[in-house]
């Protein structure tokens, strides 16, 4: 077979990179339109933990009676847990609305209240702590029934939702837990997060991957995907024999 | 401690590796970066236990790891470890799957929390995991190949060890990639750019990608159809030596020793010696010889499982999704006819409503088969699936054209057409049937089929968009496939990142 001349080669080696050129720009576009949004999207109160996830499918309603409480324990609670959020609402709807219901969260060192006024007719509660802790720690949580009326919580006895936390009601151990999520005050986007995040990461990996090693990692994927994949195309296009004169 | 010189035999062997790895094609090294890359950054975005099944499939590993022997399909103490249990109960990855209300325990106060439970731990916490797992009615080679890094890095933490697991996993998806360049090396000849298309679509879908970072059975088999693919390709292509024959026998048996999806692998292997056999016409002693091979390879395959590998707990010799085909259900033809049809198309008025939800192609060979994540409950946004499912139309109606501007070609091809239909065609009539014997044995609950079981066939993708794409002169055909590959990239990193967005922010 007749060796390929220079300029044809050129021409080739021109198209190759062309057409990789184009495969970075398609790249590039992409991720302005597509995932600069998502990166850079302000969440107003972006999720700091969630102890106690709701149910899947039932929700179960924990009722508390007039001065009793419900506490669960293993709760956690992180240093940018500054909100609460649960559902509840009076066992009884009535002009006067629900109780007065606090939520107390007590660990070695930290205690911090939410204190949800009466008069509520139920629902989503998101009000915030009057303390965060200065590190992660491990708290007991009780939501104290302040009022006269029975109070009904919101949570899931399912067996697939439950989570690690006991739940105590007037001191008897029920099945199940009372939905309980903290988020942040600081309103904040996914980019923002994501030291956060790879820090979940890299404890979820129990901490064999640390954090540092995750952000090499992140920029080597987030460029090293395009890059392998445009250069193997640019090299196939590189390699092939010039059309032949038809 | 003084070094030892290498021996010559270890300069050979280290020089022949060298060499092995030298005449790798550069553009395949790169997609098999690539393909690295990917696994990792999927490994990283998934918690533990959050694929699909994946306790149970971990649970029937660490057993057999454990004890050497299988975890019971019907009974036992608990189908998780102490060791498993404790890190699904304390790290909150129990209520985690399928909840998007639910994140991990991911402080470093949880981590804490959970090392203390797991010093708490008494002995033989990893080994009485001892069922009843559904999943213990799986063939056992996948399982037993991944004790073997179980028992190398039985010393770790379990987060640890299931890290570093699920990186010998992804073997199986970087072999899918190698695998899926050679038989586009096979179908197209020397085309690097078709076969840079093929394999860069495999390595860059999706669904696979993500597989690769869940301890399931299919990644396996994924790999094991792939290879079996092209060893029978190259049975019908080049003839049917010995060596051939037992090739893509030995592939066979170990697909259906893997999972009982696998025995779709056993139709093909018929059909490809039959082609062979008609295309090369071998003389008699030799076909009876191989054909014997063939057989003997199989039956003594399925003979060793029965005997030896099958679950204790007895019933059926798989599970899953395979327990459909010996279901007692009422068959009925006319309404497993009926409910094929309305897979695809819209209800007819004469005919009876499908059995079932609303289940059809859109939900199999787009949602779930581009990519759905975690446990099913991570999508992309509905507006992406539309234009995946309008592109994939376009795309068919592309490969029917390319089909009939090149019918010539494929009928001079016709063995190896008839080998991927045969394929495509037992692997969908299977899924089908399995589906409807389940929606009859469960009245409708729940169809079973997702896409992840189509990936078997990702070979066929790869080459059908390979050989439309091919079909396009050059300079329509090269751009569209950078399009394609690009999009593919975007679709690849916009997975892990919504996965890693569900889980830790």
């Amino acid at each position: 077979m007749p060796r390929p001349s220079i300029r044809a080669l050129a021409r080739i080696h021109r198209r190759a990179a062309l057409l990789a050129a184009l495969g970075a720009i398609l790249v590039l576009a992409g991720a302005l339109i597509w995932f600069r949004p998502f990166l850079t999207r302000i969440t107003p109160q972006p999720t700091a933990d969630v102890p106690t996830p709701s149910a899947l499918l039932a929700v179960t309603e924990f009722a508390v009676p007039a001065h009793q409480q419900a506490c669960m324990q293993s709760v956690s609670v992180e240093p940018n847990s500054s909100i609460a959020d649960f559902q509840l609402r009076p066992a009884k709807a009535t002009k006067a609305g629900g109780p007065p219901v606090q939520l107390i969260l007590t660990a070695p060192g930290y205690r911090a209240t939410v204190n949800v006024p009466g008069g509520y007719p139920g629902g989503g509660v998101t009000l915030p702590l009057s303390a965060t802790p200065p590190h992660p720690v491990i708290a007991q949580a009780c939501f104290l029934n302040r009022g006269t009326s029975t109070v009904l919580l919101d949570g899931t006895s399912e067996p697939r939702t439950v989570a690690r936390s006991t739940t105590f009601i007037e001191g008897h151990t029920v099945v199940g837990d009372i939905a309980l999520t903290f988020l942040s005050a600081q309103p904040s986007s996914l980019l923002d997060e994501l030291d956060h995040a790879f820090g979940h990461a890299s404890d979820l990996t129990d901490q064999l991957v640390p954090v540092w090693l995750i952000w090499i990692l992140s920029v080597l994927i987030a460029f090293g995907v395009p890059l392998s994949v445009l250069a193997a195309f640019y090299l196939a296009l590189a390699g092939e024999d010039p059309p032949q004169p038809s | 401690m003084a070094r030892t010189k290498p021996t010559r035999r270890t300069r050979v062997h280290a020089a022949r590796v060298r060499g092995a790895l030298a005449r790798i094609p550069a553009p395949l090294a790169l997609l098999l970066a690539c393909g690295a890359l990917l696994a990792i950054g999927w490994d990283l975005s998934l918690p533990a236990f959050q694929g699909p099944d994946e306790p149970a499939h971990f649970g029937y590993v660490q057993h057999l790891a454990e004890t050497g022997t299988a975890p019971n399909a019907a009974t036992g103490e608990s189908p998780n470890s102490t060791e498993v249990h404790d890190a699904l109960l304390w790290l909150n990855l129990q209520p985690l799957t399928g909840n998007l209300s639910a994140k991990p325990a991911w402080s470093t106060a949880d981590l804490k929390l959970w090392r203390q439970a797991v010093a708490a731990e008494p002995k033989g916490s990893r080994a009485n995991g001892s069922g009843a797992n559904a999943i213990a009615k799986n063939p056992p080679l996948y399982y037993a190949l991944m004790a073997i890094p179980y028992r190398v890095f039985v010393w770790l933490p379990l987060l640890k060890r299931i890290f570093i697991l699920r990186l010998f996993n992804a073997l199986c998806y970087l072999a899918t990639i190698a695998l899926m360049w050679l038989i586009a090396g096979e179908i197209f000849g020397p085309v690097r750019w078709k076969q840079t298309l093929a394999a860069g679509v495999v390595a860059l879908e999706p669904q696979l990608a993500y597989m690769s970072a869940v301890i399931n059975a299919d990644n396996l088999l994924i790999a094991l159809t792939t290879a079996f693919m092209l060893a029978a390709i190259r049975l019908v292509r080049h003839g049917p030596s010995m060596r051939r024959v037992l090739t893509a026998a030995v592939l066979c048996a170990a697909a259906f020793l893997t999972h009982g999806r696998g025995l779709v692998t056993v139709p093909v292997f018929a059909v490809g010696l039959c082609v062979a056999w008609i295309v090369h016409r071998p003389g008699r002693r030799e076909s009876l010889q191989r054909a014997s091979a063939a057989l003997g390879t199989l039956v003594f395959a399925a003979l060793a499982y029965l005997t030896f590998g099958r679950s204790p707990g007895g019933g059926g010799a798989y599970g899953g999704q395979v327990s459909g085909l010996n279901s007692t259900s009422s068959f009925n033809i006319r309404q497993f006819l009926s409910s094929i049809y309305q897979f695809y198309f819209p209800k007819l008025s004469s005919l009876q409503p499908r059995l079932g939800p609303e289940y059809g192609y859109r939900q199999v060979f787009i949602d779930t088969f581009y990519g759905t994540f975690g446990s099913l409950e991570v999508v992309f946004r509905a507006r992406l699936y539309d234009t995946l499912q309008v592109f994939s139309a376009l795309g068919l109606v592309g490969l029917y054209t390319a089909c009939v501007v090149r019918f010539r070609r494929l009928l001079r091809d016709w063995p190896l057409v008839l080998l991927m239909l045969t394929l495509l065609i037992t692997q969908l009539a299977f899924l089908h049937y399995v589906s409807y014997q389940a929606l009859l044995s469960n009245k409708g609950a729940d169809p079973l089929i997702v896409g992840r079981y189509l990936l078997p066939m990702i070979s066929l993708f790869g080459l059908a968009i390979a050989f439309t794409v091919g079909s396009l002169p050059r300079r329509l055909g090269q751009p569209l496939a950078a399009v394609i590959l690009s999009a593919g990239i975007l679709l690849s990193l916009a997975g892990i990142g919504i996965t890693a967005a569900r889980f830790y922010a």
